[in-house]
């Protein structure tokens, strides 16, 4: 008798309620999967620009940056974009986990099948030159990105210990100018150097240069070779393509 | 009023259907279930009658408001006891303490759990029979949820997962350490003896 008023009850309590529309549960299931598709995506990008950090990298030149390949290791890794990579593979999981037959499948099957999918997209993206774009996009609007997060602007910056990257602004039978990536102009003479066949010097080609510094205008080259990565030295407003005065052809004897 | 002749020949998908049509068909959804979940609720969470009822409303409330959402690929049973899981555990949130000593059904439980266990021991039977409800109420509510599911309610690992929300492994993870920490207690409990 109990049991039927409690029946009772709930069928009263009931007719005050009404059940939730079909499309707003349609409109849930959608949106997790937009959101489990959306941060997909912006994973495959992060690994992206962690190949093309990876790849791009001064691997051909790492003697003369550091002691060891471990340090060099250490110095250049892409720790941010993993790290980002890390934390939307994170949220990928929680979104997959919450449609609704995402519980069916276990923790490490989601993560593998991601991380798969990251590395398919990914490598495609970064073959399509995604992962510069990105790179290149985000040291130009973001102050810090150079500083902490992309080093190797502090790498061609060590003019004191011989390397040198910018962008030749210039080219004369005896020298060319350099606008290094804080700005500062060098001049750099031609001759008794050495550069690969495959270097074709243009205007705005962004080079790396391993040599001596002379003095605060003059710099001495022993090797070019075209600048791996940091796309976004390209393009940079050229000063004028004159040396300075004090250039004399003994400050590179 | 209700517009079904003979409502014990349908299945719960079916009743689920007429229901989104005349609300009042959810009283056969509510008869069919009341009893196992009221079952349920207690056997999991040790409250009172009072408690148990007020989380049952909610639960039938709950169900009622989501009907729309039923997957039809899930049984009906699944559905409606994964509810009632989420509410138990809101619950058990939201008052933050064990569950006072649970009465169960010892013979049920004798003839599901012991024969699993392998408990071979006549000293160990033997405190069984007679201690097992407190046991079963002392082992953390996961672990003994999943007892529940599968030696009380007697639902099957995809059931259990689907009721969980839990991938299958996860599922006999939880029942083989649910056991295990069942044996544990049991083997402190002998020690006292």
């Amino acid at each position: 008798m109990e049991e039927k008023d409690i029946s009772q009850e709930i069928l009263d309590k009931i007719k005050e309620v009404k059940p939730k529309p079909r499309w707003q549960f349609l409109l849930n299931d959608y949106l997790i999967w937009f959101l489990a598709s959306f941060s997909l995506i912006v994973s495959s990008l992060a690994f992206a620009v962690v190949l093309y950090m990876l790849v791009d990298n001064d691997w051909d030149v790492y003697t003369r940056i550091s002691n060891s390949l471990l340090e060099f290791v250490f110095l250049t890794f892409p720790y941010f974009w993993l790290i980002f990579l890390g934390g939307f593979i994170l949220i990928t999981y929680y979104n997959f986990r919450h449609t609704k037959n995402g519980y069916k499948y276990p923790l490490s099957k989601i993560f593998l099948a991601s991380f798969l999918i990251n590395i398919l997209l990914g490598t495609f993206l970064y073959n399509v030159g995604v992962g510069q774009a990105i790179d290149n996009a985000v040291a130009k609007r973001v102050p810090f990105y150079k500083e902490f997060i992309n080093k190797r602007k502090h790498i061609w910056s060590r003019i004191d210990d011989g390397l040198l990257g910018g962008v030749v602004t210039a080219i004369e039978e005896e020298y060319i100018l350099i606008k290094d990536i804080e700005g500062n102009v060098w001049t750099i003479k031609h001759f008794n150097t050495t550069t690969p066949e495959f270097v074709r010097l243009q205007l705005g080609q962004p080079v790396r240069i391993i040599g001596q510094k002379i003095d605060s205008q003059n710099f001495e080259m022993f090797i070019m070779l075209p600048m791996r990565g940091m796309h976004w030295m390209r393009g940079q407003n050229f000063p004028p393509a004159v040396p300075p005065p004090m250039i004399n052809e003994r400050n590179f004897r | 009023m209700s517009i079904v002749q003979n409502p014990d020949k349908l299945s719960d998908e079916e009743i689920v259907r007429l229901t989104l049509k005349e609300k009042d068909n959810f009283l056969y959804l509510i008869k069919r279930y009341e009893g196992k979940l009221s079952r349920y609720i207690s056997r999991i969470a040790g409250l009172n009658k009072e408690d148990t009822e007020d989380i049952l409303q909610e639960v039938f409330i709950k169900t009622y408001q989501n009907i729309n959402s039923f997957d039809k690929d899930l049984k009906f049973s699944s559905w409606i006891y994964r509810i009632t899981h989420n509410e138990v555990i809101d619950n058990y949130r939201k008052k933050q303490a064990r569950p006072q000593m649970i009465t169960y059904d010892n013979e049920l439980i004798l003839n599901n759990i012991i024969g699993d266990l392998d408990i071979s021991r006549e000293l160990d039977r033997k405190y069984l029979q007679t201690h097992i409800s407190q046991l079963l109420s002392s082992l953390d509510l996961k672990y003994r949820e999943v007892l529940v599911l599968k030696f009380l309610e007697e639902k099957e690992y995809k059931e259990i997962s689907d009721i969980l929300k839990k991938p299958m492994g996860t599922v006999a993870t939880l029942i083989n350490r649910a056991k295990k920490q069942f044996l544990e207690k049991l083997k402190k409990q002998d020690i006292k003896l």
